[in-house]
């Protein structure tokens, strides 16, 4: 694997409030991280240091091989990052806001701006001050700033924060088109779980400031719970005939649950089962535990 | 270098179209239009009788012809320019905190190093031309009122002691770029120039003004007599002293504090 981000052993330290302990992984290129966490897990501060914001107490980050620190200035030519919410010059047009970005990364082509405002779709906004722009078109040109200068690496936190239903997904086809067309190395953090196992390629789950687990998404949907919920005209005694063939069933919110895998896998068993024995079978489906749950559950035994 | 030219460049983009850029100039513009007003009222006996309470303020100002002018100018320029250059100077620094933008300038391909100096630089440009504006406001208030008694020794001495306060009071300016970075704000570096001109006042009362670097300007420009308003070596010293602490101390803020 061609590592593009790296840490090692990654820690800091407020007073005696360890906000991120002993943190190490390596992101490859065009991978799509999704560094997961509730509020205050260490996201943040993660992708701060990861940025030469903030100086590790422990520890150290490497973009492309080279090491961040807060001297750092040809390492941020090729990474574009945007850091919680995302603000902007209020009294600038979203055009100038984007050209000081044009310039602070050192872009020559004047058009990039024009380029980059047709990607995130807020040319039609270019003449407005960034102040009167709506929270979401601000995300959009927070992620403009990010992208003028094509990257190859993006650190994004909370990309999603105040974007509706369809601007979220226009980012994610957006990033899953850079990671996977251009080989752009992506590590986004959010705490929309769901929405990041979507489209990440690998999952960081990061809580009180450790790295609890880290998992392919392929792994992730067959970490993931499957049951199988079912309801009859007469739940009492479908649960006794499927326990006359040594079938293990429950009663869960007036329907009934079984977590055999062979089951999940051929519900056809249990659905004829019950119906041959001539109970009426209302609804049979498999239901697949989200990443929301899991993550719930996986920081819940740790 | 190069770095160092586009930050600056990108700083006179942020400001072109500052709102705060044209208060500043409009304050630096009326003072010394109040000051000819006052000087006016003051030699018009009958207009000053008819003002009551302003006519007698207006008549303590001093003598009425250009000698008095040109004091009372670089007198107020001690506190305009403390309190002026200042504001000035926390703006700059402080506008990425308070437009919540500062993060967004830390992880770019120009360094911190170019950041701060292109912005002390702006901030340097932008008191100098404030101090212009001043001064030939000054002066064309001067002529429209037709004071009496010109003279170019005198005129000499006010260029010479305006200029010299300016440049010196843009040596305090460090301080407050390095206190704006480190409290996030504008409030205390503004709170803080009140205080240094507070005890400035003290100082200069006790006889201690020229050892201490606020006062050290006011000391310049009021051109009183006396022991107390002598500038020595070690004021020149100190107030460059300052300067240079304040300087490194931003750019060390800047450079190693942690930015969350």
């Amino acid at each position: 694997m061609n590592e593009i981000i790296a840490t090692e052993n990654l820690s800091k330290t407020y007073k005696e409030v360890k906000a991120v302990s002993n943190l190490s992984i390596s992101v490859g290129k065009g991978e799509i991280y999704g560094f997961l966490g509730l509020n205050g897990a260490g996201k943040t501060t993660t992708i701060r240091m990861l940025l030469g914001m903030i100086n590790p107490s422990e520890g150290k980050a490497y973009i492309k091989g080279k090491q961040v620190f807060s001297g750092s200035i040809d390492l941020w030519k090729d990474v574009g990052y945007l850091v919680e919410v995302p603000y902007a010059y209020p009294e600038l047009t979203v055009k100038q806001n984007l050209e000081i970005f044009r310039r602070l990364r050192k872009v020559s082509d004047k058009d990039a701006i024009n380029i980059v405002m047709d990607r995130l779709k807020i040319s039609k906004y270019s003449n407005r001050k960034a102040r009167h722009l709506s929270l979401g078109n601000a995300q959009r040109l927070g992620l403009a700033k990010s992208l003028i200068h094509n990257p190859s690496v993006l650190l994004l936190d909370e990309p999603s924060n105040g974007l509706d239903l369809a601007g979220i997904q226009e980012i994610r086809e957006l990033l899953v088109d850079l990671a996977k067309n251009h080989g752009i190395t992506v590590f986004i953090s959010s705490h929309i779980l769901d929405e990041v196992s979507r489209f990440a390629t690998r999952i960081g789950i990061i809580h009180d400031g450790k790295l609890i687990e880290e998992i392919d998404s392929e792994q992730l949907k067959k970490l993931c719970k499957k049951e199988l919920l079912l309801n009859t005209g007469d739940n009492e005694k479908a649960i006794s005939i499927l326990k006359e063939k040594h079938i293990i069933a429950r009663f869960w919110n007036n329907f009934i649950k079984i977590d055999d895998a062979d089951l999940i896998s051929h519900p056809e068993i249990v659905s004829s089962l019950i119906v041959n024995n001539n109970i009426p079978l209302s609804m049979i489906k498999v239901e697949e535990e989200d990443l929301e749950s899991y993550f719930l559950r996986t920081i819940k035994n740790k | 270098m190069k770095n160092f030219i586009i930050a600056f460049r990108v700083e006179l983009l942020k400001n072109k179209k500052s709102r705060v850029f044209w208060a500043t100039v409009f304050v630096f513009t009326f003072l010394p239009l109040m000051i000819g007003l006052m000087i006016y009222v003051a030699s018009n006996p009958e207009i000053s009788q008819k003002l009551g309470i302003v006519g007698v303020k207006a008549k303590m100002l001093g003598q009425q012809d250009w000698k008095g002018y040109l004091t009372l100018i670089n007198q107020s320029l001690a506190g305009l320019g403390l309190i002026g250059f200042g504001f000035v100077t926390s703006w700059v620094f402080g506008n990425e905190h308070i437009n919540r933008t500062f993060k967004d300038i830390l992880a770019v391909p120009i360094g911190r190093l170019s950041m701060v100096g292109a912005k002390l630089l702006l901030v340097f440009v932008w008191c100098i031309f404030l101090a212009i504006v001043l001064f030939l406001v000054s002066c064309t208030m001067g002529f429209i009122l037709n004071l009496p008694h010109w003279s170019n020794l005198a005129f000499a001495d006010f260029v010479f002691r305006f200029f010299g306060a300016t440049g010196l009071t843009l040596l305090l300016l460090s301080p407050i770029a390095w206190l704006t970075g480190y409290t996030r704000g504008i409030i205390a570096p503004l709170g803080f120039v009140i205080f240094t001109m507070i005890i400035a006042n003290f100082t200069g009362l006790v006889g201690l003004g020229p050892y201490f670097p606020w006062a050290i300007p006011g000391l310049l420009s009021s051109g009183g007599q006396g022991p107390e308003f002598h500038l020595v070596l070690s004021s020149y010293i100190l107030i460059f002293a300052t300067f240079l602490v304040g300087f490194y101390a931003t750019l060390k803020w800047w450079r190693n504090a942690d930015h969350y």
